[in-house]
């Protein structure tokens, strides 16, 4: 077992008062994964993140690592690599020697350490870098040292507080990759926080959801996206439409959309019920006997391969649409135009009973 | 850019001044070369010399010692704990760093007189170490601390808020003990305000006069720093001694001046 | 992420040990023995202190002290300003020297502050004969003195408090005010002024509790006759060398509390002008 997380809670004396940042979290991270704890900021992640380090002491929880317990230890005596958000490389020395600061303490032998230092700035893509101090280095490149330094002792855990929220978009698509390759020749048990969902969903294995404090949801990439377990993981993870609504005798309407309850069983006569899609599960055409459904294009946006469609319906209900940019050429989509369209996935959730968010396949509507 | 009539107030505003400060500043310093010269080397170096006089510049470069030493470590200290550290009565603390600007040195030196000195609160706790403190030379190295305590705390309180804390933690996640991180990352981020720090202390320590002459009661060739020796002189007439002695004090303090001036440069 | 006020963990310099150390240090060089004057100031009661303090000798002492460091504090506040001004917003020769000079009295001990002025301002100094022979006015040994070397020590104060703050004001609202037709004055009065005000006062405040104690440049340019030229520091000063002890007590709470209340008004001044900066 890598990493292990019991019952961690955390409060902040501010001068607003009593603020807890951690509400009794528990999760585990296993051995030799890349996992993620997502959330937005002031979601108590970091804090988390730092509880695991030694950085914060918890007010209650323990924290294992390979199974051990650790709370008693100072980070010192962990065996933890930490990389920070904005690097906090040792300004006064040298790349080789920021790389090598923790071989020295450990005492590893001068030699030893010169040859694991070379190794790592071959390694790291820093080769011929060693003479030049933080100052005189990229973004990337700093949050590249950082890396090299956290993972020369080779700690039993890399833990990396928002790695890639210091740099440009494009170095960070880079860094991302270059993290999950890495991490696959390395196989460092890696925990990293961040508020990237896309970053999480593209280089983890597996998902820590935090909000206020408290987990939402822990899955796999595709289970957080696909099952999103609460309102909270389905508007934060990936993009989504959200209707609210309420339940007729009978039926649940959005829009067109006439949902018989008696298939839900969990619904009932009057309850308000909240229903989810995602733009890409809305199918549009130009012909307007394709779908049954007909709405009106409000407005188009550029996203690259895609394209972003705002539909009015018209029954008045607002949503977002993303089609592949293929079939909008095809279909000549303009704004002002009336199209019809069908929404292929919906999930829903109960506002009166709460709990997890169900999913059904639209096939059957009137 | 300023309209015209603001040109004419330029050059009128940069000769009030000159002048000003040619009066306040450049006149009395002239004169007191031009007195020493009348006075002639030779006879200001024999002064110079004498064991006397020799001894009391010793004495004070002790106490400048002293106060680099001392401040070093408490100074660095205290600023650790002030911005590392939450605990009650922290502003309290920060009033106390302007204090020894304000108080009197006289007042200073009577202080300690109170406190260690016939009949003092700790006078017997001194005695039963067997150190004495008044009219002796660990009384004036007091004195010369508490009127140079604040310098170093207030050039570093900036700078370790600035340093901020990850560097730290990154060398405790590293495994560095507390001693390691402060000896291989936080003194080399703040050597150079802490060298001007103590700069400042050692200057305000060679100029000190009040509170190590009421404390060290300025017995000649005991407690007699070079500042008291100038005193003594210029009492007894020794005017060769007195401007010879103010002048070497001058050129140490301005060479300290010029060397701060560089290690400012070095702290940008 | 917000810090803990909690007891962090031991990995820093977070230990009680370090602040039990810095603390008690602190406590033991300045706090004991400033409590000691007051312990032994009111130790024969509120009457004894008074008495002690309205003494003429003493009365007239710190009355001296009071007004030689209001009037220079004042003088000082003005030419302070213009310095800084000076230095500030207009270039010419020799303005990187003159901004090394302003630091000179700082770095020049107060007592040779003192020896400089009796060589100039004595009987036979080069201003001293002037003075005395040609306009009968006796500057050395009077209250002239006191105010000039307070002068001379206090200069950098005002520059050094008043300069970063002109710094970053921004010259453009001066300017401003030029092409609305504003004349010099009236641009000082209505535009810098205001701004720098809070700066100009922590530093004729703080020149005034310099003032108020010092002895080095004074003792030897003052004279120091008692009801005519002797300053409260020197009448401390006076009162230890003769024993007295309650005397010099007396006097010292006097300088103690002006100087707190200084200070205090000093910090009050700064907090008020980084709010006054933050918003």
């Amino acid at each position: 077992m890598g990493v292990e997380v019991k019952n961690l809670s955390k409060e902040f004396n501010t001068a607003q008062g009593v603020h807890v940042a951690v509400k009794g979290v528990s999760f585990e991270v296993e051995e030799g994964s890349l996992s993620a704890l997502l959330g937005p900021s002031g979601s108590g992640k970091s804090t988390v993140l730092r509880m695991i380090a030694g950085l914060e002491t918890p007010d209650s929880g323990e924290v294992f690592l390979n199974g051990e317990a650790v709370c008693h230890l100072p980070p010192q005596k962990r065996g933890v690599g930490f990389v920070f958000q904005n690097y906090a490389l040792f300004k006064h020395l040298k790349v080789s020697e920021n790389i090598s600061f923790g071989l020295k303490l450990k005492k590893v032998p001068a030699e030893e350490a010169q040859a694991r230092v070379e190794e790592l700035l071959v390694l790291f893509g820093l080769a011929g870098l060693g003479e030049r101090y933080p100052h005189q280095l990229s973004g990337g490149q700093r949050q590249r040292v950082a890396l090299a330094r956290a993972l020369a002792p080779k700690p039993k855990v890399l833990l990396l507080d928002e790695p890639f929220g210091a740099v440009d978009a494009k170095i960070r698509e880079e860094l991302r990759d270059w993290l999950r390759k890495l991490h696959e020749d390395i196989h460092v048990t890696s925990l990293m926080v961040t508020h990237d969902q896309e970053e999480a969903l593209e280089i983890c294995d597996k998902i820590v959801v935090m909000n206020q404090g408290l987990i939402e949801q822990v899955g796999k990439p595709e289970e957080i996206y696909n099952t999103p377990a609460s309102e909270f993981v389905a508007h934060f993870v990936g993009s989504m439409n959200i209707v609210e609504t309420k339940a007729k005798a009978k039926q649940v309407n959005v829009g067109p959309y006439r949902f018989e309850t008696e298939k839900f069983d969990d619904i009932e006569k009057g309850d308000p019920v909240k229903l989810f899609f995602r733009p890409q599960d809305i199918y549009l055409s130009s012909n307007l006997k394709i779908y049954r459904s007909h709405g009106t294009i409000e407005r188009v946006s550029f996203l690259g391969i895609n394209m972003k469609v705002e539909l009015k319906s018209e029954e008045g209900f607002r949503f977002f649409a993303i089609i592949p940019q293929y079939i909008f050429q095809r279909e000549g989509f303009k704004e002002g135009q009336v199209v019809s369209y069908h929404i292929e996935e919906m999930s829903y959730l109960n506002l009166r009973e709460g709990g997890e968010i169900k999913k059904f396949t639209v096939s059957n509507y009137l | 850019m300023l309209l015209k009539k603001t040109k004419g107030f330029k050059p009128l505003l940069i000769t009030i001044v000159f002048v000003y400060l040619l009066w306040l500043l450049g006149l009395p310093l002239w004169t007191l070369i031009q007195e020493a010269y009348q006075e002639g080397w030779t006879k200001i170096s024999q002064e110079l010399f004498s064991l006397e006089v020799l001894r009391a510049f010793g004495l004070t470069l002790l106490l400048c010692l002293s106060a680099v030493v001392f401040n070093g470590i408490f100074g660095t200290a205290l600023a650790l704990v002030l911005v590392r550290q939450n605990f009650r009565g922290k502003s309290l603390i920060f009033g106390l760093l302007d204090l020894p600007f304000a108080i009197s040195a006289v007042v200073v030196g009577y202080a300690l007189i109170l406190l260690f000195g016939h009949g003092g609160i700790l006078a017997g706790m001194a005695e039963a170490l067997g150190i004495r403190l008044v009219f002796s030379v660990p009384g004036m190295v007091i004195a010369t601390l508490f009127v140079t305590f604040p310098f170093v705390v207030r050039e570093l309180l900036p700078v370790l808020q600035e340093l901020g804390e990850e560097q730290e933690q990154a060398a405790a996640t590293l495994g560095a003990s507390p001693r390691q991180i402060f000896f291989s990352v936080t003194l080399p981020n703040i050597k150079w305000p802490l060298l001007y720090g103590l700069s400042l202390s050692f200057a305000r320590a060679l100029g000190e006069f009040g509170a190590v002459l009421v404390v060290g009661a300025g017995i000649a060739g005991f407690t007699e720093t070079a500042t008291i020796f100038v005193f003594r002189a210029l009492e007894e007439r020794m005017y060769a001694g007195a401007y010879g002695a103010s002048l070497l004090l001058i050129l140490l303090s301005l060479i300290l001046l010029i060397s701060m001036e560089a290690v400012k440069k070095a702290k940008n | 992420m917000k810090r803990s006020n909690k007891a962090s963990p031991a990995w820093q310099f977070s230990g009680s040990g370090l602040r039990l150390i810095a603390l008690s240090y602190l406590v033991l060089l300045v706090v004991l023995p400033l409590s000691a004057i007051f312990y032994d100031g009111f130790r024969e009661g509120l009457f004894t202190f008074l008495e002690n303090i309205l003494r003429p000798s003493a009365w007239a002492a710190l009355k001296l002290s009071l007004w030689t460091a209001a009037v220079m504090a004042l003088f000082n506040g003005m030419m302070g300003t213009l310095t800084a001004y000076v230095l500030v917003r207009y270039d010419f020769w020799g303005k990187s020297f003159l901004n090394t000079i302003v630091d000179l009295p700082f770095a020049i001990p107060s007592l040779v502050t003192g020896v400089m002025l009796v060589a100039l301002y004595g009987p036979e100094g080069f201003l001293g004969e002037f003075l005395q022979e040609g306009l009968g006015l006796r500057i050395l040994f009077a209250p002239p003195a006191i105010v000039i070397a307070l002068l001379f020590i206090n200069f950098p104060v005002v520059v050094r408090s008043v300069q970063p703050v002109l710094e970053e004001l921004d010259p453009s609202q001066e300017e401003a005010a030029a092409t609305l037709g504003a004349s010099p004055w009236r641009i000082f009065r209505s535009v810098i002024f205001p701004a720098i005000r809070p700066a100009t006062w922590t530093g004729v405040l703080l020149s005034f509790a310099r003032a108020l104690g010092e002895f080095g440049a004074v003792v030897v340019v003052a004279g120091n006759l008692p009801l005519f030229s002797q300053t409260a520091a020197v009448y401390v000063w006076g009162e230890i060398e003769s024993e007295n002890r309650l005397g010099a007590s007396a006097m010292s709470i006097v300088l103690l509390a002006v100087s707190f209340l200084l200070v205090l008004l000093v910090d009050w001044l700064q907090t008020r002008r980084r709010a006054v900066h933050a918003t």
